[in-house]
C-alpha cells in the first residue's frame, strides 16, 4: 500500500540523484567555507568600496566638495593626527559617551535586573520605559537646553536618556530568559530572595547584560553626535558642522572615518572583554 | 511520618475550561523511605512533585513535613530535575558547595572543625559521584550523566530532609541511565535520605525503591501501590532478570495499562491493532 502511494507522486526520474552531488564550495546554506575564501571575500568588499570611491572622486562630473580625493583626505589624516584640535574633539566626544553611558548603564542594569525578578517592579518600570523609550531623543533636546543649557550635563543627559529605558528593558528581558528551574533549584537549596536575585539570576543574565551594553554604547555614540550638532564648542560633531560650514569636506571624511574606527575599537574591547569574562556561557552550554 | 500528603488535588484554568491534573492523592512517606511515583505522561506525577516540593500550590489538600505544612521551597525539601541545572557560570566543585555559601549557612561563625566538615563533605560527596577529578571543569564541559551526578551531590549537600527527583534520567541514553540508577543506590547507601522520585520506568522504580505507586491518566489518582520486598543488597542491574522482579513488573505494568479512564490513547491502540 505504501509503495502504491509512492508511485502516484510523479518524480522526475531523468535527474540526477541529489545525494551524488557535492555540497557547493562557494555557497553551502549555514556551513564554513575554506578560511581562505572567507578572507578573501572581506578583502573583495573593502577594495571594492575604496576602488569606487577613488574611481569616482576622480571622474571630473564628481564635485570634489562631495567626494574628495583619496589623497586629499589621506594628508587631512595626517594633518589631523598632528592636531591638538583633533584629539580635543576625541577626548570630549569620548567622555561625553562614557559620563552618559556609565550614568544609564549604573541606574539601568541593578533596575532591569529588579524588574527581571519582580513582577512587580516590572509594573512599575517596565511600561513607563517603553513609552518614554518611543520618543525619539533627539526631540528632546529643546526642554533639556531650557533646563541644563548647553552644558556638559546637557550632552550627558541626552546620552543618559537615550540609552537608559533601552538598557532597562533589555537587561529586564535577560533576566526573564534565566530558565525557571535555576531559580527552583536555588530555594530548595536555601537561597533567599536576595540571594536567588544576586546569585543566580544576575550573573545568569550576565552575559546577555553585557551584549546589551555593547549595542547601547553604539547608540550612545549616535546620541553625542546629535547633541553636538545642534550645540556645542567642540566635539567631533560639532566639527564636522563646522567642516561643513568652510565646505572642509575632506575633514569630514577623516572625522567620519574616526567614528568608524572608535566604534570599531569599542566593540572589540567588549567583545574581548565579554570572551573572557564568560567562558562558560560559550559555544557547548546548553 | 517525614512527609504526609493529604488529599491533594490540582486543577487549573485554560482557554477550554478547567482541567483537573490530579485528585485526593494521599500518601504517606516514612523517615528514610525512598517513594517512586509511575505514571503515564501527561498523568499529574511531576505537578504533585512540584506541590510536595512548594514550588505550585494544591487546590485542594495539604503536604505536611515533620507534620508542619508546606507553603512554599526551602531548604528542607531538596530538587533534582530531569533538565540541566547545575549553575554553568560555576565550576563543579563550585556548585557542589553552591549551599554552604548561603547566608543560612553562614548566619553563625564556624568552627574550625566544622568549616573542616563541610568541606569534607563536599569532597565526599564529589569522589562518591565520581566526579572529583573534574571539580575544575565547568558543567558545559560535562556529559549529560555527569551532570546529573553533579546535580545529585549538590543537592545531598544542602543535606535536605525529603529529595525530591522529578525523572533525573529522564533525559539520559539507557546506558548511562543504568549507571545512574546504580550510582543512586550507592549514594543511598551512604546518605539515606528519604526520596520521592518520579519515574515513567517501571524498571527503574522496581530497582531504586521501596514502596511504588501508580498513578491514573489524567485525573491522576493514586490505583495501585506495591512494596519492593528486596534486600538493599541485592539491588543490582542483575536484580531486573530476576523472576520475582519480572513479576512484579508485569503486574505493574498491567495496572498502567488497564486504566478505567475517558483517555484516547488506549481506543486508538485498540483501533490500530483491529480489535
Amino acid at each position: 500500500m505504501l509503495s502504491a502511494a509512492r508511485d502516484a507522486i510523479p518524480v522526475d526520474s531523468a535527474a540526477p540523484r541529489q545525494s551524488a552531488q557535492a555540497p557547493s564550495r562557494w555557497f553551502p546554506v549555514r556551513s564554513e567555507v575554506a578560511p581562505r575564501l572567507t578572507r578573501l571575500f572581506g578583502a573583495l568588499s573593502a577594495g571594492i568600496l575604496l576602488g569606487a570611491y577613488a574611481f569616482l572622486s576622480h571622474r571630473a562630473w564628481v564635485s570634489s566638495a562631495l567626494l574628495p580625493t583619496l589623497s586629499s583626505v589621506a594628508e587631512s589624516a595626517i594633518a589631523a593626527l598632528g592636531s591638538a584640535e583633533f584629539w580635543l574633539d576625541v577626548k570630549v566626544s569620548f567622555l561625553r559617551v562614557t559620563a552618559g553611558f556609565l550614568a544609564a548603564a549604573v541606574l539601568a542594569v541593578p533596575l532591569g535586573i529588579l524588574a527581571g525578578s519582580f513582577r512587580l517592579c516590572s509594573a512599575l518600570l517596565e511600561p513607563v520605559s517603553e513609552f518614554l523609550r518611543y520618543i525619539p531623543v533627539p526631540a528632546l533636546i529643546p526642554l533639556i537646553m531650557i533646563l541644563l543649557g548647553i552644558e556638559e550635563s546637557a550632552k550627558i543627559s541626552l546620552v543618559f536618556l537615550g540609552t537608559f529605558f533601552q538598557l532597562l528593558l533589555m537587561t529586564a528581558d535577560e533576566v526573564r530568559q534565566v530558565p525557571l528551574p535555576l531559580v527552583q533549584v536555588s530555594q530548595s537549596m536555601g537561597a533567599t530572595r536576595f540571594e536567588v536575585v544576586w546569585r543566580v539570576l544576575a550573573p545568569s543574565a550576565l552575559p546577555g547584560i553585557s551584549h546589551a551594553l555593547r549595542m547601547c554604547n553604539g547608540w550612545a555614540w549616535s546620541y553625542v553626535v546629535v547633541a553636538e550638532l545642534l550645540a556645542a564648542t567642540e566635539g567631533l560633531g560639532f566639527r564636522i558642522l563646522r567642516f561643513y560650514r568652510f565646505i572642509q569636506t575632506p575633514n569630514i571624511y577623516v572625522y567620519l572615518l574616526t567614528f568608524g574606527l572608535i566604534g570599531l575599537l569599542l566593540d572589540r574591547i567588549f567583545r574581548f572583554a565579554h570572551r573572557r569574562l564568560f567562558r562558560w556561557a560559550q559555544a557547548g552550554s546548553t | 511520618m517525614k512527609l504526609a500528603i493529604r488529599g491533594v488535588g490540582k486543577s487549573y484554568g485554560t482557554a477550554r475550561g478547567s482541567v483537573t491534573a490530579l485528585t485526593g492523592i494521599e500518601l504517606e512517606v516514612a523517615e528514610a523511605e525512598f517513594v517512586s511515583l509511575v505514571g503515564a505522561s501527561g498523568c499529574g506525577k511531576s505537578t504533585l512533585l512540584h506541590i510536595v516540593g512548594g514550588l505550585s500550590q494544591a487546590s485542594s489538600g495539604s503536604v505536611e513535613l515533620d507534620g508542619e505544612i508546606v507553603r512554599g521551597p526551602g531548604a528542607e525539601l531538596g530538587l533534582v530535575f530531569q533538565r540541566q541545572t547545575l549553575f554553568p557560570w560555576l565550576t563543579v566543585w563550585e556548585n557542589a558547595r553552591f549551599p554552604h555559601t548561603l547566608r543560612r549557612h553562614r548566619a553563625r561563625k564556624l568552627s574550625e572543625t566544622e568549616i573542616e566538615n563541610r568541606a569534607t563533605l563536599v569532597e565526599n560527596l564529589l569522589r562518591l559521584v565520581g566526579l572529583w577529578e573534574f571539580r575544575n571543569s565547568y558543567p558545559a564541559e560535562l556529559s549529560g550523566g555527569m551532570q546529573q551526578r553533579a546535580a545529585i551531590a549538590r543537592a545531598l549537600v544542602a543535606r535536605p530532609d525529603v529529595l525530591l527527583m522529578d525523572e533525573p534520567f529522564g533525559a539520559l541514553d539507557s546506558q548511562t541511565r543504568e549507571e545512574m540508577q546504580e550510582l543512586l543506590l550507592h549514594v543511598n547507601a551512604q546518605h539515606r535520605t528519604t526520596t520521592l522520585f518520579v519515574t515513567h520506568d517501571i524498571d527503574e522504580a522496581l530497582l531504586l525503591s521501596d514502596r511504588v505507586i501508580v498513578l491514573s491518566p489524567r485525573p491522576g489518582r493514586i490505583i495501585a501501590e506495591v512494596s519492593v520486598p528486596f534486600a538493599r543488597d541485592r539491588r543490582t542491574a542483575d536484580l531486573k532478570l530476576d523472576p520475582e522482579f519480572v513479576a512484579m513488573k508485569r503486574q505493574l505494568a498491567k495496572s498502567l495499562r488497564h486504566q478505567p479512564s475517558g483517555d484516547e490513547r488506549g481506543s486508538f491502540l485498540e483501533r490500530l491493532n483491529g480489535r
